[in-house]
């Protein structure tokens, strides 16, 4: 089941301050994670950002 | 009273890696090229520019790269006796449009086939003998051996830069790669990408089940890269967003990155997009065509004439073309006559997820389409098929293409789909699962096959193409037998829950659900113009100036994606066309 405006990016509508992102850690929109693919002992560190350029 | 435009040498139709590659070499050979796409023209800028690309809603959901079924489609049933309705919504499979086409949004998995799947049928009469082919399924030996595509095997490697370790080179078998694959005439372009925990995780439980891993060939770089042709890549930087979308790093290899850069140049090229092919022309007497019929972008119809034309759309639209102009005979299941249509066959895929504590750091939302692992200890000839109880291998995997949360997150069997007990379990899964995916050969069968729908039309009048296909026993056998050995290998990483989703005795086929976009075969490729209809180098037996590269040509397919098979089919097939057909026009097969 998918739940679309409650995981989709604010700008349509949903997902006020990106709350549901930062429940489940997703980074949102950033798009790069050439520094963090090998590693293993800490969680991933940074917040969401969404297409806006804001960070939740 | 349709325009009619001065004629060319050739043209094209459809502008992804089969079109994008015939246009390259084509004009190499001094031809003037003209393509039709049906779609926008697309490039890395502005269209797969960060940050507008990364929009999950808009490009999973929404499928914005992808062909709108509002025009056209195709209509699906299970059997004969079943009435077709439309595919109205993206599901089993994902048909692109636009320039680079379907090579735009694809992962990047970039397999050649083994030796033996070259000759399954004869192959498996030597093994296991005659009998032991099911009446019914209609397999068949590909045209051409694995030493005749090498060459092109490898140009397109180099071509799309594609990240990977051999496992036979020149005859030797060396430590890392694949020790049952062909032999290579290179390494890679580039070397394997880094592994993400998944695919460090699949090494280790592969290698304690005694099975060969390997990393999976991938067109998403590893490095900086400059092909043969001067296009240049970039390292993936592992952004999640690969498959459903274009590369905004210049990293996964495409029609648009890796070749296009050239032929944009070209006077001898030119590309119009919104060109919608509507049917190829033919003389009276059906054995030559004089070119093609489109709507051009403001929707006037327009004649485009032809020496050679170049059905270089998606797999499942080269054979509708076929079967709207008549370009040979088409199939007739229940007579067992014909050729277009014939051998439709398509992809086993089946997925294990693993779960575990938060300790462990899966992070399924780092992504990158083509990396990651693989063994083919199932695969081609190591399957004792007599001993397994079916026909074709598989290949069991890593993979991590990036899964953001509207996609879909998998919960831990038990967990509800509401409240805050689901809330809780997308908790627990995002961030601290993964999968590993069986990816099992497709036979084909006398029931499986496309013709044109009798009751519904697409926008512009024509019989929709309808896919008559539904799974047989084989592909059930297939699908219990490697998803049990994936589960095995599972337990081996000790996961906090497990699940699977093996096809059970007498499932149907679920074109609603997304498995795989390896649709193949309709328009196959033979020795016999009585059961194929394209001849060793893709052209067509009945109208030898009509050529259909794409996996329409497989018989049959096998564990792998189709792409560098196609790839290096369509290179196959260019040769041939410089250095055979353009000295002396004509069927470069006789019977």
């Amino acid at each position: 089941m998918k739940r679309m405006g409650y995981f989709c990016d604010p700008q349509h509508g949903g997902n006020k301050n990106m709350s549901a992102w930062k429940m489940i850690g997703y980074p949102g929109m950033r798009a790069d994670y050439t520094n963090w693919v090998e590693v293993r002992d800490q969680p991933y560190p940074l917040p969401p950002v969404d297409l806006a350029g804001k960070r939740g | 009273m349709a325009i009619v435009k001065p004629k060319v040498d050739a043209v094209i139709v459809g502008m992804g890696w089969t079109g994008a590659i015939m246009a390259k070499e084509l004009t190499d050979a001094g031809l003037r090229v003209v393509a039709l796409e049906r779609g926008p023209d697309r490039d890395t800028q502005p269209d797969f520019a960060y940050p507008r690309v990364v929009d999950e809603l808009e490009g999973s959901i929404h499928r914005k790269f992808l062909q709108s079924l509002s025009k056209e489609t195709i209509t699906a049933r299970h059997t004969m006796k079943d009435n077709a309705v439309p595919y109205r919504q993206v599901g089993s499979f994902k048909p692109g449009t636009g320039v680079g086409g379907a090579g735009t949004h694809w992962s990047g998995c970039h397999f050649r086939a083994l030796r033996e799947d070259f000759n399954l049928r004869s192959n498996l009469k030597q093994r296991y003998g005659a009998k032991f082919i099911p009446e019914g399924m209609t397999i068949a030996d590909f045209p051409l051996s694995y030493e005749d595509l090498e060459p092109h095997f490898d140009h397109f490697e180099y071509v799309c830069g594609t990240s990977g370790k051999a496992g036979v080179l020149n005859g030797a078998k060396i430590a890392g790669g694949n020790p049952f694959e062909g032999s290579r005439s290179r390494e890679f372009p580039l070397p394997p990408n880094r592994n993400y925990l998944g695919a460090e995780m699949f090494y280790k439980a592969a290698r304690e089940m005694g099975y060969s891993p390997y990393p999976i060939p991938a067109s998403n770089a590893s490095a900086a890269y400059v092909n043969p042709y001067g296009c240049q890549m970039g390292p993936c930087n592992f952004c999640g967003f690969c498959s459903d979308y274009g590369c905004l790093n210049y990293s996964k290899a495409s029609p648009n990155v890796s070749i296009l850069p050239v032929l944009r140049l070209r006077k001898e090229f030119e590309l119009r997009a919104h060109a919608q092919v509507l049917k190829v022309n033919l003389d009276s007497a059906r054995t030559r065509a004089t070119g093609v019929t489109y709507l051009d972008a403001t929707g006037r119809e327009t004649e485009q004439p032809a020496d050679l034309v170049l059905l270089c759309a998606f797999s499942l639209f080269n054979v509708h073309l076929m079967l709207l102009s008549g370009i040979g005979t088409p199939y007739d299941p229940v007579a067992d006559s014909g050729t277009v249509g014939r051998n439709y066959s398509y992809q086993n895929l089946n997925r294990v997820t693993l779960f575990f504590d938060d300790s462990v750091q899966a992070n399924g939302f780092i992504g990158i389409g083509g990396g990651g692992a693989t063994f083919d200890d199932l695969n081609g000839n190591q399957l004792d098929s007599a001993k397994a109880g079916f026909v074709g291998g598989g290949v069991i995997w890593a993979r991590q293409p990036g899964s953001g949360p509207i996609r879909g997150i998998t919960t831990a069997p038990g967990v509800p789909n509401w409240g805050s007990a689901w809330k809780q379990g997308v908790k627990d899964a995002f961030r601290h699962s993964f999968y590993f995916e069986v990816q099992g050969a497709c036979m084909s069968y006398r029931g499986n096959f496309l013709d044109l729908d009798p009751t519904y039309r697409d926008a512009f009048g024509r019989p929709l193409l309808r896919m008559t296909f539904d799974w047989n026993d084989n592909e059930i056998r297939a699908s219990q037998f490697l998803v049990g050995k994936a589960l095995q290998m599972c337990k081996v990483l000790n996961p906090k829950a497990l699940s699977g989703d093996a096809k059970k005795a007498g499932e149907h086929y679920n074109i609603t659900r997304y498995q795989s976009t390896h649709t193949c075969g309709g328009a196959i490729m033979g020795t016999d113009p009585k059961t194929s209809a394209l001849n060793r180098y893709l052209q067509s037996w009945d109208v030898p100036n009509v050529f259909a590269p794409g996996a329409n040509a497989f018989p049959q397919n096998n564990g792998y994606n189709p792409t560098g098979i196609v790839g290096a089919l369509t290179y196959w097939a260019a040769k041939a066309i410089r250095e055979q057909y353009i000295k002396s026009p004509g069927a470069l097969v006789h019977t």
